[in-house]
């Protein structure tokens, strides 16, 4: 199976290497760009796909709190709402899943092409599909005093540079496309509820994916930290493109969505409900200076009005 | 933070960790550095396997390890156990690839994966010296010894000239990437390809370059020289085979299927390598340039070592773990055997003599557990298998 996706990428790589004068991390770069580019309708199905769940988080919460003490039938409504507003709970994850064996094969890929071991190297023969592409075998390991198949720690003091920049970049790339959570779900009582699961999974995100990724490029060889930061940048501008990339929220200035309270939840009209003392609620436009019994008017949930 | 914020965090965590932890699992790369590098050793044809942090003669005889004999040639013992050769050192985290040379009846020098040359001491296997002196490079071929010069071939780049007696450096030749094949040294001049696609000749007591031939491509193997003719042969990952003067030219060239990760065997003025797509070649030397005789694909995977030539079969062992028996003549399938794991090591041929009365063939398998697996030229029957 994974001959299937390792040779047609060791292939690409050693045709853009030979395209680039030999320039290996040319040919990296534009092998990224060009994986990135193809699976572009995996990163767009997933964007939508965790949009439409985002929408259903008022619904999910209610439910959660109808049926607490039925862990069965909180599933089985749960799947009912899913299917009724067409969603897959796993469509956000799968366009990943997809990502991650081309990840995987791409890291080989390089690993094989640069040819730092015997095993690697002989791992190598009869994957390029291309005749004539055996004598640039094994690849310039070198870039700018740097040997690309060893990692960091083993290179000249600046290569270090490169685990920080990985670090960074994953930093960016997770702040501006991971979606606004959503506010936090107030109590009854009007107050935001600290245990909101969505807002603390992607905080979780946001730390957790730099910190890994920082680490795989300071285990891992350099030119797999060079991927990383290539990925990551044309992430990074392809979101930004796709006007998806949330600079604001880098900056302090996006105005998140209205926080709903449990009144717009139930679909009862919300008396004497307090705005959120966070600002979420003044922050919106539409809804700032009204009355937060107001605002829950304004927007309730449709099914949940329905019942 | 209350407990249910903590979970949906561990539950991110958990998740990501365990993504990595299969990531890193199913990676289709190989953690290893190189297959085990097998010779013989002395009149009694024992074998020395170099592979990672263990280096062992094993006993031709029944596969096992050589038991360690004392001045008089009496089985050492500790504790009733008997005493057998082994050297581990995990202390000096020894890795070896390339096999020990023969300094003396009683000193080996062997080369250490992790920039390192040792002297060990035959007798007792053990180290006799602790080595101060590290080297820029790793190391996973063999090292050459001549006259009081050892040359060391380094694996990311450049190929050394080391004092034998406190290895200091002598001189050191640049080359653009690695060396992972053993140097050759005749009349005073240093002969070695390179991963950097070129043949070198390096004059051994200088260093300086006397010649270097383009070989279109990467070359993992020593060459092969022809006192005969006065020639070498050579194959590259360019798919051909060469024929190369002493001066440095090339007097011919044969195309393969695939890349030649070997040095041919010379037998009777007719070469025989094989390629990493199965095929095995018998080509005439004779006419002033390489003829093909006969050709065969032997298996349907690749055959990294040369092949073993005896007097009417040839043997290859390839990476599906299948070695076969070819008439020599015609490259025709005798038969087959599995040794169930990759062969990737040189293959070897133990003559009939006192310590065994028929000759074998021993291989060398990726798997500890059929590390050396011995058999029965004639017959193909296994005769022994020695594991770690």
């Amino acid at each position: 199976m994974w001959d299937l996706i390792i040779n047609p990428l060791v292939t690409v790589l050693a045709l853009l290497y030979r395209l680039f004068s030999n320039d290996v991390v040319l040919a990296i770069a534009a092998l990224t760009v060009i994986i990135r580019l193809a699976t572009s309708p995996l990163l767009i199905q997933q964007q939508r796909s965790t949009a439409r769940m985002q929408e259903l988080q008022p619904k999910l919460r209610q439910l959660q709190e109808k049926y607490k003490n039925d862990r069965e039938k909180l599933s089985q409504e749960q799947m009912a709402l899913y299917r009724e507003a067409g969603v897959n709970p796993f469509g956000g994850c799968l366009p990943l899943l997809i990502q991650l064996p081309i990840l995987l094969a791409l890291y080989s890929s390089i690993q094989h092409a640069l040819g730092q071991s015997p095993f690697q190297l002989i791992d190598l023969s009869g994957r390029l599909l291309l005749p004539g592409l055996d004598t640039l075998v094994p690849l310039s390991d070198t870039w700018l005093g740097m040997n690309l198949t060893l990692p960091p720690t083993a290179n000249p003091v600046y290569a270090m540079v490169l685990p920080l920049l990985v670090l960074v970049t994953t930093w960016l790339q997770s702040k501006l496309t991971l979606p606004a959570p959503p506010p936090p779900s107030p109590t009854k009582d009007g107050k935001p509820d600290p245990t909101d699961q969505a807002a603390s999974m992607t905080r979780s995100m946001t730390t957790v994916m730099p910190l890994m990724f920082g680490f795989f490029s300071l285990s891992f060889s350099v030119g797999l930290g060079i991927y990383f930061v290539v990925s990551n940048t044309v992430g990074i501008v392809q979101y930004t493109l796709m006007g998806r990339a949330r600079w604001g929220a880098l900056f302090g200035r996006e105005t998140p969505p209205p926080a709903k309270t449990e009144a717009a939840y139930t679909g009862e009209k919300a008396k004497n409900v307090p705005a959120t003392s966070n600002g979420t609620v003044a922050a919106n436009g539409k809804a700032a200076g009204k009355p937060a019994s107001d605002r829950s008017k304004n927007k309730p949930s449709g099914k949940a009005k329905a019942k | 933070m209350n407990n249910q914020s903590f979970s949906a965090r561990r539950l991110v965590l958990g998740a990501v960790l365990l993504l990595a932890l299969t990531a890193s699992a199913c990676a289709p790369v190989r953690t290893g550095t190189a297959w085990a590098d097998i010779s013989i050793f002395g009149d009694q044809q024992n074998i020395f396997v170099a592979y990672n942090d263990q280096l062992d003669l094993v006993d031709v005889s029944d596969g096992e390890r050589a038991v360690l004999l004392d001045a008089e040639g009496n089985q050492r013992r500790q504790e009733g156990e008997l005493l057998r050769w082994n050297l581990r050192d995990s202390e000096n985290n020894l890795q070896f690839f390339s096999t020990p040379v023969p300094l003396d009846e009683d000193t080996l020098l062997v080369a250490d994966y992790n920039n390192r040359l040792w002297r060990i001491n035959l007798e007792a296997a053990r180290i006799d010296n602790p080595s101060n002196v590290v080297l820029p490079g790793h190391i996973v071929a063999d090292v050459t010894v001549e006259g009081d010069t050892v040359f060391v071939p380094l694996s990311e780049r450049n190929l050394m000239a080391l004092n034998l007696d406190d290895f200091s450096t002598r001189w050191m030749f640049e080359t653009e990437r690695g060396v992972w094949s053993k140097p050759l040294v005749l009349d005073g001049v240093v002969y070695f390809t390179s991963m950097d696609h070129h043949f070198y000749a390096v004059d051994a007591e200088s260093g300086e370059e006397v010649w270097r031939l383009d070989l279109q491509g990467a070359s993992a193997a020593a060459p092969l020289y022809d006192a005969e003719g006065d020639r070498f042969f050579v194959g590259s990952f360019a798919r051909r085979l060469f024929e190369v003067s002493r001066s440095g030219e090339i007097v011919s060239e044969y195309e393969t299927e695939d890349w030649v990760w070997n040095t041919p065997v010379l037998a009777d003025g007719y070469l025989y390598t094989a390629d990493l797509s199965g095929y095995v070649y018998a080509l005439s030397t004779f006419d002033g340039g390489l003829t093909e005789v006969w050709k065969t694909r032997a298996t349907g995977a690749g055959i990294r070592p040369a092949p073993a030539v005896a007097e009417d079969v040839v043997v290859v062992a390839a990476r599906n773990g299948r070695v076969v028996w070819l008439e020599r003549d015609s490259g025709a399938t005798i038969f087959e055997r599995n040794v169930e794991s990759e062969v990737l090591s040189d293959i070897l041929l133990i003559e009939a003599g006192e310590t065994v009365t028929e000759p074998l063939v021993v291989v060398s398998t990726v798997s500890q557990s059929r590390m050396l697996v011995a058999f029965i030229l004639e017959s193909g029957e296994e005769f022994w298998t020695f594991r770690r």
